[in-house]
């Protein structure tokens, strides 16, 4: 044995009980040596524990004992090979190189580290706890509230019923009124016609022209002018909740930019607006009765529309909570005081958004909107595409902090970026534990 | 691929013109030409045939002949003007065959010139040529049967040098009454004389207009292959390894060019050109080398005459006619006489042939550390890290990005610790601003291409508008082997190496992304000329620069490539360019590599993964696998691409690439003893089974099986999802093979099925071979230069083995200066293993190192002791389910002969 090595030579101290008689076996397979052939450079164990400390076997473990630093269990293959791993140089003894035994320095720069940490953690887990009251109460308002929303639906909805109702006997009405109407008129026109040439006026389909209609009044105060345009395609709510539905949600999702919905409710309005004046128009013209008729019937209408919208209004907020309550917002629900905001990082060149469980952003280009935890990453996918590459998309790794902070954004692939971001949340109160298992096992 | 922006023989004149009646409709009588040897201008002196040629019709046009044999048994011969005319030039490629080559002066009259014909004899295998006079035919004998048979179809097409012609009028007419008649006549009569120019005066291609200043100057030959049915080289191609008919196709094309994207199962040209054809039969290996780096074609077909033979028609659009007919037979004096004439590869350092880690971009040297400390954190050896182009500032080379790279020496030092180096991108581009040292130096120097006007040529690559340096002059180069002096190329340091890349030359919307034909180059010549030479050149100079900038010039270089030509072997390694994350281009890797080994190149390799696109974990991990037994083994991936670092893929998939990467660790010393023996004879490293088995016709097309070096044969899985294989183990019932991971015996001459899960590669130790190895995988492989060996014997029936085991530095020139090497012959046979010199090695070298371990594979009996001439007795262990001994800790030296007995 060239090294002359003692057989507990790299031997951690909780495995050295098996490395003390006359035969070793192989600590994971089958096989007994005698104890000479442990550490004799010559791999005879197939799990490589015969090995510790010569680099015979490519799967053996060796100690370093690294006192006054943390010990390290490194792989044999690092053995001698030029290249110092260990602070206590231990795993270079063939004197290849010369390593300095650095351990005390990184024992007193981790001690320092730990110490730092063990505060950051405490005082973070002071404020975690606060986060976590803060999550109970923001819990508990939402869920009183998706309540008393559920509960504010039912009326609504039989409202809404009532008011239905209402407008559609009211149609009735004016319907056979209309019809009478009609008749009458088509009574009078029979009159006419059998006295005089039948007028132009009052074909069915005819371009409604406002020059004819004054013609007509200054004409006859007899001859009731139809609107039948209004009529046919009155300003209904359902046309109504179309046009504001439709700009409610270019409202709400500014990046689906969708041109036919856009189109669509450009359309409505201009209809809108044409026939408002219309309907304006003639409403000078209506007799008395047809104009309140249909002024209770528009009343009743936009009564229904509001009572429709604050309907939506109030699902959309269900939904919302709804939606909200199925995140995964860690142990007692931590991460809820951080949805609804937005944290910022500055760079060179871009600033940098990401607002937990919504979207992220660099400048106005989205990095994605929130997909999924991936252990304390927090992943946003779909953002704007990439030319010649994927959508954006980012991850933001969650770590122990005092004060919530966003750092360190990189792009590690083209158009896929990493960001690092502290908060309270992310303190562990185990870590905390085990920092301190360290700090008092002086390292 | 736009294939549109590429030439095809269609789209260039010269290509047409030579095809011109060699179509299956067309009678021969009307548009061949025939050449003949004037018998009385015949001579023999010293060793070299001359004669003059003439085209039947034509005695004015002379060509002048030369024939002669050269060492090692082959025949060459060249065709030029006799007299050229005054101001003109033909180029002959320079600075490809080693200087060292030699005419064969024993070369005599078999029958002196009587009859139409004469033969000569030349060369120790005593192999015959015949030539006939008219029409002029060289027939070569191997043999005693005709093998190569040059200009059997009259193919032959050399269109001599002319002066531009001039229109002619004929002189005005009295005016009588049609004077504008007359106009008219004459502008139809321009026209017709401007038309008469187009393709041979000038010619266009899209809206590249080439002047043409020299004219139609190409030329053109058969060759017959007689008696083989496969032909195989002229590389680069993404196709098969044996050459497919292309009559009625597109033929091969070689014509250095960057290919955006290519596509698999083309003839269209790629990065590097070799222009020599093997072809193979039970019974010879041959070849033609057809020594010209102007644009090339080549038409394949099956001849339609007499026994399976292949008809091969060559075009190039300048240059003289050189050619070189190697006559084998075997395959290994195929290799040899290649070797004599272009060189072997270069002994590569240690570190090259093991795993490089590359991407499109590291972006700052924190971006290095971290990768680098993946590495070591997975497990995962590799040896050197890669930086593109965007290490530079503006992609002016030899400059660093400071903003991201502000520290190089520390990063180059970092790595240094572990015994890893550094690769930066150097490309021949050289940015157009005078604040660039390399550009203002350059451009005062003179040192640019010249364009058709005698400015310096302007392209646009990476760095906007930028020159070209013109790598074809001495002069040049030497000034840029200079530029890599380390007081030069601020931030590098001993272990930094060079990528060379657009090379071919790349120039953005140049006509093909490449250099105008009517640029000019060092001595006149145009580009047209030395096109294929130019990467070649380039490559050289970075090569030699790298060995200039250590004071002893012992440091051995390595640079890759991506454009080539014959010779580049001496040079350094290439690589298949920018291929893609797909299954099917991870399954031409290996044909393609193939081709190229039987060509000379053979340190050559594929980007690990695929350039472009995104692979998926299987993909990854089957590549590694695949790459893990190719000679360069470098993993790479387009700026575009997502990481793809062997660690991110998750489990299982990071243990497979692990084991792969480790594998090809493991084999080191075997991958480093087959270029060494490369470095010797010429042999490639990876062999398709052919070359081992050359009597096995049914292994002749076999593309998807490699051997490396005659002892491992390799059949990787390049499918997705496919979860068993057919491998082929050749050589018949009487040879063995061992599965090197079961350790399981198959017998030879059968197809097996095999198992493939994940994390399986199929590779069979032939029986009869000793595999030198070491089992000690490290960080990276200097790491590993002390380890002890292992020694991997596979017996074959008659219970015997043999191998080499070659050693030395890994890294200088001292194996080659002061012969301190060590090459060993391992023999096993009558229960003896015996280790002693190869016979005529001059290697003496001092290095304490033993063997660990040495394994038996198929041994019938457990022997009762073992014990080394220096009779110690060595413990061992016996499996008789799988015969297979272990020799425990032999120790013994590798400095000094020894053996070890089985009693």
């Amino acid at each position: 044995n060239k090294y002359e090595l003692s057989p507990t030579f790299g031997v951690s101290p909780e495995l050295l009980e098996y490395y003390q008689g006359k035969t070793f076996s192989c600590l994971r397979s089958n096989k007994q040596i005698p104890i000479e052939q442990v550490n004799d450079d010559y791999c005879d164990c197939p799990d490589g524990t015969d090995e510790p400390g010569t680099s015979a076997c490519n799967n053996g473990v060796f100690y370093c004992a690294n006192k006054g630093y943390k010990p390290s269990n490194l792989h044999t293959s690092l053995l001698n090979d030029g290249f110092c791993d260990c602070c206590d140089g231990s795993d270079e003894y063939l004197g290849k190189v010369t390593c300095p035994n650095n351990c005390q320095d990184l024992g007193s720069e981790l001690r320092k580290k730990r110490e730092q940490e063990i505060e950051t953690y405490t005082a973070g887990l002071k404020k975690k706890s606060e986060m976590e009251e803060e999550s109970k109460s923001i819990w508990a308002s939402k869920q009183e509230e998706l309540e008393r929303l559920k509960k504010e639906i039912d009326p609504l909805n039989s409202d809404l019923k009532e008011l239905q109702t209402k407008k559609d006997n009211k149609q009735k009405e004016k319907d056979a009124e209309r019809q009478a109407l009609k008749e009458k008129r088509q009574q009078e026109l029979k009159e006419l016609e059998e006295q005089q040439e039948p007028k132009p006026l009052d074909g069915e389909g005819q371009e409604i022209n406002t020059d004819e209609l004054k013609e007509s009044k200054e004409g006859s105060e007899d001859v009731q002018p139809e609107v039948p345009t209004v009529e046919e395609k009155p300003l209904t709510s359902e046309n109504l909740e179309t046009i504001s539905r439709g700009k409610d949600q270019n409202d709400d999702h500014n990046d689906d930019n969708n041109d036919e919905k856009h189109g669509d409710s450009f359309l409505y309005m201009l209809v809108q607006n044409h026939f408002s004046t219309l309907w304006n128009f003639f409403k000078q013209y209506l007799p008395k009765s047809v104009y309140s008729d249909l002024n209770d019937l528009e009343s009743l209408e936009s009564e229904i529309s509001s009572k429709k919208d604050t309907l939506r209004e109030k699902e959309n907020a269900i939904s919302d909570i709804e939606k909200l309550f199925t995140y995964d917002f860690g142990k007692n629900n931590v991460y809820l005081p951080l949805h609804g905001k937005c944290f910022e990082v500055k760079t060179k060149e871009y600033s940098y958004s990401f607002c937990p469980y919504d979207k992220a952003q660099q400048g106005h280009t989205s990095l994605g909107k929130f997909e999924k935890w991936e252990g304390s990453v927090m992943e946003f996918a779909n953002g704007q595409q990439c030319w010649g590459g994927p959508k954006r998309s980012l991850k933001v790794s969650f770590e122990c902090g005092v004060d919530n902070e966003a750092y360190d954004v990189q792009e590690p692939s083209k158009c896929e970026y990493s960001m690092k971001f502290k908060t309270a949340a992310a303190c562990d109160s185990e870590h905390l534990k085990i920092l301190s298992l360290d700090k008092d096992h002086q390292l | 691929v736009d294939q549109n922006q590429f030439r095809t023989c269609e789209d260039s004149h010269f290509c047409k013109r030579n095809m011109k009646g060699r179509t299956e409709q067309s009678s021969a009588s009307d548009t061949t030409k025939i050449y003949k040897l004037l018998e009385n201008t015949i001579q023999l002196v010293d060793g070299v045939i001359t004669a003059d040629i003439i085209e039947d019709g034509v005695p004015q046009d002379v060509l002048a002949l030369e024939l002669m044999a050269y060492q090692d048994n082959m025949l060459r011969f060249r065709i030029k003007e006799k007299n050229l005319l005054q101001g003109k030039k033909r180029y002959q490629v320079q600075d490809v065959l080693l200087p060292t080559i030699q005419i064969d002066r024993s070369i005599q009259w078999k029958s002196k010139p009587q009859n139409n014909q004469f033969t000569i004899e030349f060369g120790s295998n005593h192999n015959l040529a015949t030539v006939n006079m008219n029409p002029f035919r060289v027939d070569v004998l191997v043999n005693g049967k005709v093998a190569v048979s040059a200009n059997n179809r009259g193919y032959m097409h050399f269109e001599q040098m002319k002066e531009k012609p001039t229109l002619q009028l004929a002189p005005p007419k009295p005016p009588v009454e049609g004077e504008e008649q007359n106009n008219n006549e004459q502008n139809e009569e321009e026209k017709k004389f401007r038309e008469s120019l187009e393709g041979l005066w000038e010619e266009k291609f899209h809206s590249h207009h080439d002047s043409k200043p020299n004219g139609p100057t190409s030329i053109g030959m058969d060759f017959k292959f007689v008696g083989s049915q496969f032909v195989y080289g002229i590389p680069e191609h993404a196709s098969t390894m044996a050459l497919k008919n292309t009559k009625g196709e597109h033929p091969y094309r070689l014509y250095n060019l960057d290919v955006f994207e290519y596509e698999l199962d083309k003839t269209m040209a790629l990065y590097g050109a070799v222009p020599l054809m093997l072809s193979h039969d039970t019974e010879k290996t041959v070849g033609v080398f057809w020594l010209n780096a102007a644009e090339t074609y080549i038409d394949i077909e099956d001849s339609k005459t007499e026994q399976p033979s292949k008809d091969t028609h060559w075009i190039s659009e300048s240059g003289i006619m050189d050619v070189f007919i190697l006559t084998g037979p075997s395959p290994k004096e195929f290799f040899v006489q290649y070797a004599t004439l272009t060189g072997t590869t270069a002994l590569p350092q240690m570190f090259s042939i093991a795993y490089h880690q590359s991407r499109w971009n590291y972006k700052s040297e924190e971006d290095v550390r971290q990768v680098d400390q993946a590495f070591d954190d997975n497990s995962i050896p590799y040896d050197v890290i890669w930086l593109d182009i965007e290490h530079t500032d503006g992609k002016r080379y030899f400059t660093w990005d400071r903003s991201n790279f502000p520290t190089p020496e520390n990063m180059l030092a970092e790595l240094d610790k572990k015994s890893r180096k550094l690769v930066t991108i150097v490309d021949p581009h050289i940015k157009k601003d005078s604040n660039y040292y390399i550009y203002s130096e350059a451009s005062e120097k003179g040192y640019y291409v010249k364009n058709k006007d005698r400015n310096d040529f302007e392209g646009w690559c990476w760095p906007g508008t930028s020159s070209y340096l013109d790598f074809t002059n001495p002069v040049i180069r030497d000034w840029w082997s200079s530029q890599f002096a380390y007081d030069k190329y601020k931030g590098s340091a001993k272990n930094l190496y060079i990528w060379n890349d657009m090379n071919e030359p790349s120039v953005f919307g140049g006509p093909e992304v490449s250099m105008h034909k009517d640029n000019i180059h060092y001595g006149d010549y145009e580009h047209r000329d030395v096109h294929n030479l130019y990467g070649y050149y380039y490559h050289m100079a970075t090569a030699q620069g790298l060995i200039q900038r250590n004071p002893d010039h012992n440091d051995r270089p390595f640079v890759l490539s991506r454009a080539f030509f014959a010779g580049t072997q001496r040079i350094g390694a290439i690589w298949t360019g920018d291929n893609a994350a797909k299954w099917d281009h991870l399954a031409i890797s290996n044909p393609m590599l193939l081709s190229l080994g039987l060509a000379g190149i053979t340190f050559s390799g594929a980007d690990v993964g695929g350039f472009f696109g995104n692979p998926d974990a299987e993909l990854v991990a089957r590549w590694y696998q695949a790459a893990a037994f190719q000679p360069f083994f470098r993993g790479h991936a387009h700026l575009d691409a997502r990481r793809r670092e062997p660690w991110l893929f998750g489990e299982p998939y990071t243990t497979v690439i692990r084991q792969a990467i480790q594998a090809r660790y493991s084999y080191l010393p075997l991958w480093y003893t087959a270029f060494y023996q490369n470095n010797q004879t010429g042999m490639p490293v990876l062999r398709p089974l052919w070359v081992e088995f050359p009597q096995e016709s049914a292994l002749f097309a076999v593309e998807d099986h490699v051997m490396v070096a005659d002892s491992l044969l390799v059949k990787p899985v390049v499918q997705q999802g496919q979860t068993s294989t057919n491998v082929i183990l050749p050589g018949g019932e009487s040879q063995l093979w061992f599965e090197v991971d079961t350790l399981k015996k198959f017998q030879g001459g059968q197809t097996v099925e095999i198992s493939t899960p994940l994390e399986k590669i199929p590779v069979f130790q032939r029986g009869g071979t000793i595999v030198p190895k070491k089992e000690r995988v490290r960080r990276s492989s200097s790491q590993m230069r002390e380890d002890p060996y292992t020694l991997v014997i596979a017996l074959d029936k008659n219970q015997k083995a043999s191998g080499q085991l070659y050693i030395d530095d890994e890294h200088s020139f001292n194996h080659h200066r002061s012969n301190e090497y060590l090459y060993k012959q391992l023999t096993f046979e009558n229960g003896k293993l015996t280790y002693k010199d190869v016979p005529q090695s001059k290697g003496k070298y001092n290095f304490e190192n033993t063997v660990e371990k040495v394994v038996i594979l198929g041994l019938e009996n457990k022997p009762s002791k073992i014990e080394t001439s220096n009779k110690d007795t060595l413990s061992f262990e016996y499996d008789q389910s799988t015969q297979k001994l272990t020799i425990r800790k032999p120790l013994v030296s590798v400095n000094s002969d020894w053996t070890i007995s089985l009693n």
